[in-house]
């Protein structure tokens, strides 16, 4: 029992040790480390690209379809300011292609308004968005505007106090509606699904 | 700060109500929802093709050189046939009296001479002495070879190119201004029909009248006023013809027309586009009815796939009913369904269209002969379904 004890005394001042160098390595750190905080008016500008992954389509019934697109590529730029320290809003605009079975070309051009939400692990953020707005879809002389929906994760390591590079994982949700009055039959209704995986480089200023 | 970025939102929202003002007539995710790959039948993609019979059970296409395959169906892929040797570039072809009449060039002087066959890939050289000039054009209609020259003369030949007589009736001496000039020839209702490009004409061998559609003016704004193609309509004793300015000229009982019996359309296709390869279809749908289509292809100077026109009739002025032929890009030629695979044809220029009647006397396939973009089928998928697929 003594031997316990005395192990356990040993272990706790071993602890003690321990958490005290690492509380002072940790305090010596902080001397050169610039500690996130942002205020209303600090902006921020991306830079994403990466892989387009169509995932389905359904329609009004609800009956899931196959996109019958390949992998594609994508791109966006966007900025941002900071609301509050944690909440960031701005714009996005996007980019992507994929091919069809025939090797045509579907383009499609996403406009939005993003707000951000971020949760921080220095050095590491975690952030948590949604965009919405207009998106444009291009198939040859196929075209057609309609609202989208991107919401998205991130997590971004930064540099330093300007510099910071991540990864995204956005969805793509666009419910292509037709009225009818047009060219194109109501029943051509469908809601894309679409994912997005990309790497970012971002820049505060 | 706030304008710059209220600018630049306008902009973006500008460009993109600019571009989505052009739409066709399928949804986008739609479309690729329903897309498949287009098979490839052995036809060269990108061939140019003006000729195909159907003799034995068979058909035959001239594509550069020569495929065969099974009508109505019978086979999927085409068979290249042996060209005559020394001899490429076979794009003319016809039948008379079940044999096969080609014309192919020769790989020494680049000029085309004419061959018969029956299909097995031998081939005899005919004796076309008697055409001075340089072959030019062949049709072949009511087993009568036709053959012009590159002065513009008309030959023809009733015992199977045995031997060619230059048909001295026509009022003018030379009809055909150019090697590659618009030149038809169709028979029916007991007479054959001549376009000589800037004159069409009724009547035999040997013996024709002018029946000329009447037309204020240039047909065309300064180009040349060219008949394109012929197309006789057996069930409705119809003959029509097109124009390069794309405008479809119908006649009834064509065999005792004149030229003021034509009624010519009151639309026309796509400003610029000429109209060429012509087909009347009588399609089964799905309320029991029959809907009665006239299809024009475009021209070689515009390349915009093809035109249905609905209800042709001529008992009205308004015989392309009750809109101008209207582009069908993408589609079957029944606006109930849609062809996803149809978005290549929708940019050729269509030389000529060919039916493959099958024996059942409803079902058929028809085929669209393109200027370099390949050769085009239009099969029933099922039910009333149509739809395309590149050979």
């Amino acid at each position: 029992m003594k031997n316990l004890n005395k192990k356990l005394i040993l272990l706790l001042a071993l602890l003690v040790l321990i958490s005290g160098s690492l509380f002072a390595a940790s305090d010596d750190d902080d001397e050169d480390t610039y500690v996130e905080s942002f205020s209303l008016g600090d902006q921020m500008f991306f830079i994403n690209g990466g892989v387009f992954i169509p995932l389905f389509f359904f329609d009004r019934s609800l009956d899931v379809m196959e996109t019958n697109l390949t992998l594609g590529g994508t791109g966006s730029l966007c900025w941002q300011v900071f609301l509050t320290n944690h909440l960031s809003l701005g714009g996005e605009l996007g980019g992507m292609f994929a091919l069809s079975p025939n090797r045509r070309v579907l383009y499609m051009i996403p406009l939005t308004v993003k707000a951000t939400y971020w949760f921080r692990f220095y050095p590491f953020e975690i952030p948590i968005s949604l965009g919405l707005g207009g998106n444009l879809s291009i198939l040859e002389e196929a075209a057609h505007i309609d609202f989208i929906a991107k919401p998205a994760v991130g997590f971004y390591w930064n540099f330093n106090e300007e510099w910071a590079f991540g990864a995204n994982v956005t969805y793509w949700f666009v419910p292509q509606i037709y009225s009818g009055s047009g060219k194109v039959q109501s029943s051509h209704s469908m809601f894309g699904n679409f994912m997005d995986v990309s790497l970012s480089v971002l820049f505060r200023f | 700060m706030g304008k710059k970025i209220l600018s630049i939102a306008l902009i973006f929202i500008s460009i993109y109500l600019l571009i989505s003002c052009n739409e066709s007539e399928i949804g986008v995710f739609y479309g690729l929802s329903k897309e498949e790959k287009v098979k490839n039948y052995a036809l060269p993609d990108h061939c140019t093709s003006e000729s195909m019979i159907k003799t034995g059970g068979y058909l035959y296409v001239a594509a550069s050189s020569i495929y065969k395959k099974q009508a109505e169906g019978g086979e999927l892929d085409w068979h290249k046939i042996k060209s005559p040797s020394g001899y490429h570039n076979v794009t003319e072809m016809g039948l008379a009296n079940d044999t096969i009449f080609i014309l192919a060039y020769d790989s020494d002087d680049a000029k085309p001479y004419l061959f018969s066959g029956t299909g097995d890939g031998t081939w005899e050289k005919k004796d076309t002495s008697a055409i001075e000039k340089t072959i030019s054009r062949m049709r072949v209609a009511n087993n009568t070879i036709f053959i012009t020259d590159r002065e513009g003369h008309l030959y023809y030949s009733n015992d199977d190119g045995a031997s060619f007589t230059q048909d001295t009736s026509l009022t003018d001496s030379k009809l055909f201004s150019t090697s590659t000039g618009n030149f038809d020839m169709v028979y029916g209702g007991g007479s054959y029909y001549l376009n000589a490009q800037y004159k069409l004409y009724r009547g035999n061998p040997g013996g024709w009248t002018e029946f000329t559609p009447t037309h204020d003016g240039k047909i065309w704004k300064d180009k040349e006023d060219v008949f394109t193609r012929l197309y006789y309509d057996e069930d409705d004793d119809r003959l029509y013809t097109a124009d390069n300015a794309g405008y479809i000229y119908a006649v009834d009982s064509p065999s005792g027309a004149s030229g003021t019996s034509w009624v010519k359309s009151d639309h026309h296709a796509r400003s610029g586009m000429g109209l060429q390869g012509l087909i009347v279809l009588r399609i089964p749908t799905s309320n029991g009815s029959t809907r009665t289509l006239l299809v024009a292809g475009s021209g070689i100077n515009a390349g915009h796939g093809y035109y249905i026109v609905d209800n042709p009739r001529t008992s009205e002025r308004k015989y392309l009913d009750p809109e101008p032929p209207r582009n069908r890009d993408y589609t079957t030629i029944i606006s109930d369904y849609y062809d996803y695979n149809a978005f290549n044809i929708s940019k050729a220029a269509i030389n000529s269209f060919f039916i493959d009647e099958y024996a059942d006397g409803t079902s058929f396939d028809f085929y669209a002969l393109t200027y370099g973009y390949g050769v085009w089928k239009n099969t029933n998928k099922g039910g009333y379904e149509r739809a395309w697929n590149q050979e």
